[in-house]
């Protein structure tokens, strides 16, 4: 069930309130149950997965504990790791790169003249299995490194790894944040309630005013992209960028919000990324817990930045390039990931002459103009890349790169062309006001001005009046209901 | 008390949301239904006689007119392609508030299995019925997913997206005063039609015979007086076979079944029709005349005209539908419309042509249906006019005191 579905207002109210009926040593067992009702949602055979990778985990948290106990020679807890990650990946694997692994090898064989693999079967991908594959190794890594105690409780495990708020879309939760809050019992707090209730009241705002309404222009030109040129492609890719962080964030902010009401914190997936100043930065600030996975259990492990220049450079394309792999089975999103690690890596390299550059300009580095152009530079960037996460094969993309490169018209931005591109113009405007108040938002964050808090010292009258506007807003100009397809989370295909 | 205090909070705000959704979801709402049926509903007590069915129905019968020459209580509800199964639970939840004398049923829709149509012109008759259990029973009947289901429970989910369409009247609006009913002023010539056989009937086994039985059942349960009905309609044969296996489940069951389908002289094809399902007001007149009659002298149903307390009210409903009648005669821009406004016979009309229309055009025929219609020459029209008149036709309309009403002067058709 979506979010922004009647199912799950249905749904979350009925589990919040059961899970504070009952007393709080058996309410993990309800969460887990409601967990896996969640999920099964989407597909109940695929529960078995969700188990698999469960049971998985557990066993080599148990079983690496008992090298340590044993004094085991360290093998065998390499042994243990390796085995979970074999198994869990390979999982993955199967239902994810599976056809893309045997398209590849088929145009190679046929490159060779020889005959192309065809095979017996097809596997739907089941929903949030890279994410929850990932949460479940993360817990395997953090045993081995003695990061956090081994969890003997089984099902207080699976919740875990199930927890219904993150578990088809991340955060990419880590065992030392969310299992331990599971064995605290957690009493109904008046302020976790409503903070959580407004932090889904912000996500809803990303997701289902900005996000799914940005989704109507760009799905028209990208959906459609030969009937388009350069300024429908470059309209199209800068709300795409929009569009995926309101999207992305917006089911974040949501998860951490129905986690909060029932006391749980999740952690911060989003950090204003389009202030960011560089792409480093950008990707410091941009689904930071998957960024935060992969450096601690791949980029890391490989070395990180120890083991010279070049090495860390070979690292970061490795990481960039699995992140690609990891967002979807197809080269379009690989090229999108190594061309996040290019900039970095060109960014890195360019650094000592960019600073020189600076001192012979004399530029001021902190002055407001510089830190918008290094933004703005850094969206170009990055939303460039975009282009290539967004279109359905490197061939649209390369052809929307082209496209945008040798714009012609420049005076469609002006002579209301735009409004013809799936959004009429009062929606087109509500976008760019909804857009605007995002934006404000995201700045008082950068500039570490913590809204909510400012918000609720207001008097009741305000604050009054803000829920109810607030509430209003997201109700009547939120694409849901019968009168839109839902428009899915862009990331449950992963 | 700091946890008394803020439950007390909490749901003084979560009442105050709940209004201002409220309001919010009454603006945005689409009118159709709320114009045409929230009289009813407000006060359903006080009609002697509902009508159900379909727009072959609230286009044919015109209450209005039946209070004014019957001095009947009726109302209209009958809804765009109702089908049977909506018919059934518009009934149900209607009999939860009141009981009328007779419910006169269009029996179209029989030959459907399916409960309802799927490009939700189900709302049209359903938004106004006012949340109950029937009416959650009956949406949970007709419809299969908890999401189709949910929008005409909460209809905001709909409607919250009209915000692009809000207009003023989104805001202020007025209930219609037609009790239900609809007026067509289009002109389409069906005179070629003929009916199947009325022996070629529709088996009885469809999901329409089945609420039509229930319909029938929960009348008599009731002691209602039932009537089944065959409106005039030039559809296609599926709909007339069902329509002709209709007389022998009212037989059945010992129901009255008033054909005017197949009623000989009533209605004629050629003029009487605006599209190939309804009549328009010529047609409406005739149907309203003989549905009329027939319910005085087969229904035992008292004549109000002379209860003070009910005809002081009705009549000044009568009085805004007369004004809404003139409202749209004078916004009646095309002359074969305007000429359908005329069928009123409270009107007297004095008509100067430059010449006399074709005898076999849709104008000849509609102005022969006219019984108020005098012929004046071309002096008298400018007199009536105050001015010149250059050429065409001018139509001078008086009301019985003799108060001009309208005038209207047309050229190749289109009102100058």
């Amino acid at each position: 069930m979506l979010f922004h579905s009647i199912d799950f207002l249905m749904f979350f109210p009925i589990v919040v309130l059961m899970y504070y009926a009952i007393p709080k040593k058996a309410r993990y067992l309800w969460l887990l149950a409601a967990s896996y009702f969640f999920y099964m949602c989407w597909n109940a055979k695929y529960a078995m997965l969700l188990l698999y990778s469960t049971a998985i985990t557990y066993l080599s948290g148990l079983c690496i504990d008992w090298c340590d106990r044993k004094k085991k020679p360290l093998g065998w807890k390499k042994l243990f790791v390796a085995m979970s990650f074999c198994m869990n990946l390979s999982i993955l694997f199967l239902f994810k790169y599976f056809d893309f692994a045997i398209e590849n090898l088929n145009a190679l064989l046929e490159t060779c003249g020889l005959a192309v693999i065809t095979p017996g079967f097809s596997l739907l991908l089941p929903v949030g299995i890279s994410f929850y594959t990932f949460q479940a190794l993360s817990y395997t890594m953090d045993v081995y490194r003695k990061d956090i105690y081994v969890e003997r409780n089984f099902l207080k495990y699976a919740l875990f790894v199930s927890f219904f708020p993150q578990l088809v879309a991340g955060p990419i939760e880590r065992s030392k944040n969310l299992l331990k809050q599971i064995s605290c019992g957690h009493s109904f707090s008046y302020e976790n309630f409503r903070r959580g209730l407004l932090l889904m009241l912000w996500g809803y705002f990303q997701k289902i005013v900005i996000a799914d309404r940005l989704a109507f222009l760009v799905d028209t030109v990208y959906g459609d992209l030969y009937s388009y040129q350069g300024e429908q492609y470059l309209l199209a890719s800068v709300l795409f960028a929009i569009q995926i962080y309101c999207d992305f964030s917006g089911y974040s902010i949501i998860a951490a919000g129905a986690a909060k009401v029932m006391g749980f914190q999740l952690m911060e997936n989003f950090d204003c990324p389009y202030f960011a100043r560089s792409v480093a930065e950008f990707w410091r600030r941009w689904h930071i817990s998957l960024t935060s996975w992969f450096r601690d259990y791949l980029y890391i492990p490989l070395g990180g930045s120890r083991k010279g220049a070049v090495r860390r450079y070979v690292n970061i394309m490795v990481v960039f390039l699995v992140s690609g792999l990891w967002h979807g089975a197809q080269w379009s999103f690989v090229i999108w990931g190594g061309l996040n690690g290019l900039f970095q890596v060109v960014g890195s390299l360019c650094q000592p002459l960019r600073k020189k550059a600076g001192r012979l300009l004399q530029v001021k580095e902190e002055s407001f103009g510089h830190r918008c152009f290094q933004a703005l530079v850094t969206f170009i960037l990055v939303d460039f890349a975009w282009i290539f996460f967004r279109a359905d094969t490197l061939g649209d993309a390369l052809h929307v790169v082209g496209g945008i490169f040798t714009m012609q018209n420049p005076w469609f931005f002006m002579d209301g062309s735009i409004y013809g591109l799936g959004l009429s113009q009062k929606q087109f405007s509500l976008a760019v006001f909804s857009m605007l108040i995002l934006a404000a938002a995201d700045w008082m964050k950068h500039r570490k001005i913590n809204v909510m808090d400012r918000l609720l010292e207001q008097d009741i009258w305000c604050r009054w009046l803000v829920y109810i506007v607030g509430t209003l807003f997201v109700l009547v100009f939120g694409v849901w209901g019968n009168a839109y397809d839902a428009q899915a989370f862009v990331y449950f295909q992963f | 008390m700091d946890r008394v205090k803020k439950l007390a909070a909490s749901l003084c705000f979560a009442a105050l949301l709940c209004a201002v959704l409220a309001l919010a979801a009454s603006v945005l709402e689409r009118k159709n239904s709320v114009k045409n049926y929230a009289r009813f509903w407000e006060d359903p007590k006080g009609y002697d006689v509902w009508f159900l069915g379909t727009s072959h129905v609230y286009y044919g019968i015109q209450p209005m007119d039946l209070w004014e020459q019957y001095g009947i209580r009726s109302y209209n509800l009958a809804a765009s392609s109702s089908t049977l199964p909506q018919t059934y639970w518009t009934l149900v939840c209607a009999l939860e508030q009141a009981q009328p004398e007779v419910v006169v049923l269009d029996a179209f829709k029989v030959h459907m299995n399916e409960k309802h149509h799927d490009d939700r012109v189900s709302h049209v008759g359903l938004d106004s019925i006012p949340l109950s259990a029937a009416k959650l029973k009956g949406i949970c009947d007709m419809f299969d997913t908890w999401e189709e289901r949910f929008e005409y429970i909460c209809k905001f989910s709909v409607y919250h997206s009209r915000w692009e369409e809000l207009e003023k009247q989104d805001f202020n609006y007025q209930l219609s005063p037609m009790k239900g009913s609809q007026l067509k002023d289009k002109l389409a010539d069906f005179s070629g039609f003929q009916y199947i056989a009325k022996e070629d009937m529709s088996p009885t086994d469809t999901v329409g015979f089945c609420y039509l039985e229930k319909i029938i059942e929960e009348c008599q349960k009731r002691g209602i007086k039932l009537v089944l009905a065959a409106f005039p309609f030039c559809g296609s044969e599926e709909e007339q076979r069902g329509i002709n296996a209709v007389p022998g489940v009212a037989k059945a069951h010992g129901v009255d079944f008033l054909d005017m389908a197949h009623e000989e002289g009533l209605l004629d094809y050629s003029v009487d029709f605006g599209d190939r399902n309804h009549v328009n007001l010529f047609g409406s007149k005739k149907l309203t005349r003989y549905m009329g009659d027939y319910l005085s002298q087969h229904c035992g149903l008292k004549d109000y005209r002379d209860t003070p307390e009910v005809a002081e009210e009705w009549n000044a409903d009568f009085a805004i539908f007369l004004q809404e009648k003139i409202k749209w005669m004078k916004a009646a821009k095309s002359l074969k419309r305007y000429v359908q406004w005329l069928s009123d016979d409270r009107y007297a009309c004095y008509l100067y042509q430059e010449k006399a229309p074709d005898p076999k055009g849709g104008l000849a025929r509609e102005l022969a249906q006219l019984n108020n219609i005098h012929l004046i020459s071309l002096e008298e029209a400018k007199a009536r006019m105050g001015g010149e008149i250059r050429g065409g036709y001018a139509f001078f309309v008086e009301d019985a005191k003799g108060e001009m009403v309208d005038k209207a002067v047309f050229r190749k058709g289109k009102r100058q």
